[in-house]
């Protein structure tokens, strides 16, 4: 009896371990997707579509070590900054449970408000947290931006 | 009728209130954790650190330097020294299993080399529960800026 629940749970095992990491790479693939999907938004000022992806809670901190909450940074995006020639670079999610984290860098052309436009390389942490309907949506992002000469 | 539901009303308001200034006992632990690693950080106490960091834990500077556990550690043991640690405001968002830490503080630092300067740092970091219930940082980007 001992034997066969022994054998039975190691099957059980077998079965779940792949069904997790499926679900864990689904996850990733998921987030990897989204990051890419708001670059490509920023780019033709699909605002909206930033806004979808962002919690009610959303935070981002800049490289001035300055702080804008969700409706600040959707005002700032919609101030007439505009971005172009993004380059996605190497990008790394890891994942804990309902959170993950993905850490990433880009290079991009931005177009300030009044008309100055430089390069810049930008590196970013971002947290994204599952919702209760299974959608990811990004609670926190952290980024640092240097000019590209 | 309705001055009774105004006194309920305010009777309610009586005991909402207290309870909504009471700290979430979350944030609080996070909050304390995060002490706890400026005084590591202090105190180049990098075996604190390693048990406050998840497995898979990455770090950014304000330089966009990645690193790992191990490669944090390391530079914990073997960087610069930090000391006068004064914390500035923080705040805590808890969504889920997720805990993002975002606070900010200034430190006097001292270069491998020497040079002797002061810095003020803002950090988000994240932090999700690991194994046995215990809250570990999963990731956490800062910049730091150098102050007159």
């Amino acid at each position: 009896m001992v034997r066969r629940m022994l054998i039975v749970a190691a099957a059980l095992g077998l079965f779940a371990l792949p069904a997790r990491a499926q679900s864990d790479r689904v996850a990733v693939e998921k987030i990897k997707e989204n990051e890419t999907q708001w670059g490509a938004a920023m780019v033709r000022q699909d605002w909206a579509m930033i806004e979808r992806m962002m919690a009610p809670e959303f935070v981002s901190t800049d490289g001035a070590g300055k702080r804008t909450d969700k409706a600040a940074t959707l005002a700032m995006l919609k101030s007439g900054l505009s971005f172009s020639n993004m380059q996605m670079g190497p990008e790394q999610v890891i994942l804990n449970g309902n959170t993950a984290i993905h850490a990433g860098e880009a290079t991009m052309t931005v177009k300030m408000p009044d008309g100055t436009v430089g390069k810049y390389h930008i590196v970013w942490t971002d947290t994204w947290v599952k919702d209760k309907d299974g959608n990811w949506l990004c609670l926190a992002s952290q980024a640092v931006e240097h000019p590209v000469s | 009728m309705v001055r009774r539901m105004f006194l309920s009303a305010a009777v309610l308001t009586l005991f909402a209130l207290p309870m909504s200034a009471q700290s979430d006992p979350t944030a609080d632990a996070i909050k304390q954790n995060m002490a706890k690693w400026a005084t590591a950080l202090m105190n180049k106490d990098a075996a604190t650190l390693d048990k406050m960091l998840a497995p898979g834990y990455v770090g950014t500077d304000g330089d966009g330097k990645r690193y790992d556990k191990a490669g944090y550690l390391g530079m914990i043991k073997d960087g610069g020294t930090y000391s006068d640690w004064q914390p500035g405001p923080e705040q805590v968002i808890q969504n889920g299993d997720a805990i993002v830490h975002m606070g900010e503080g200034s430190m006097a630092v001292t270069a491998p080399d020497g040079t002797a300067s002061k810095a003020h740092v803002v950090w988000t970091a994240t932090w999700v529960k690991g194994k046995g219930g215990k809250w570990v940082c999963l990731a956490a980007q800062w910049v730091e800026h150098p102050m007159s």
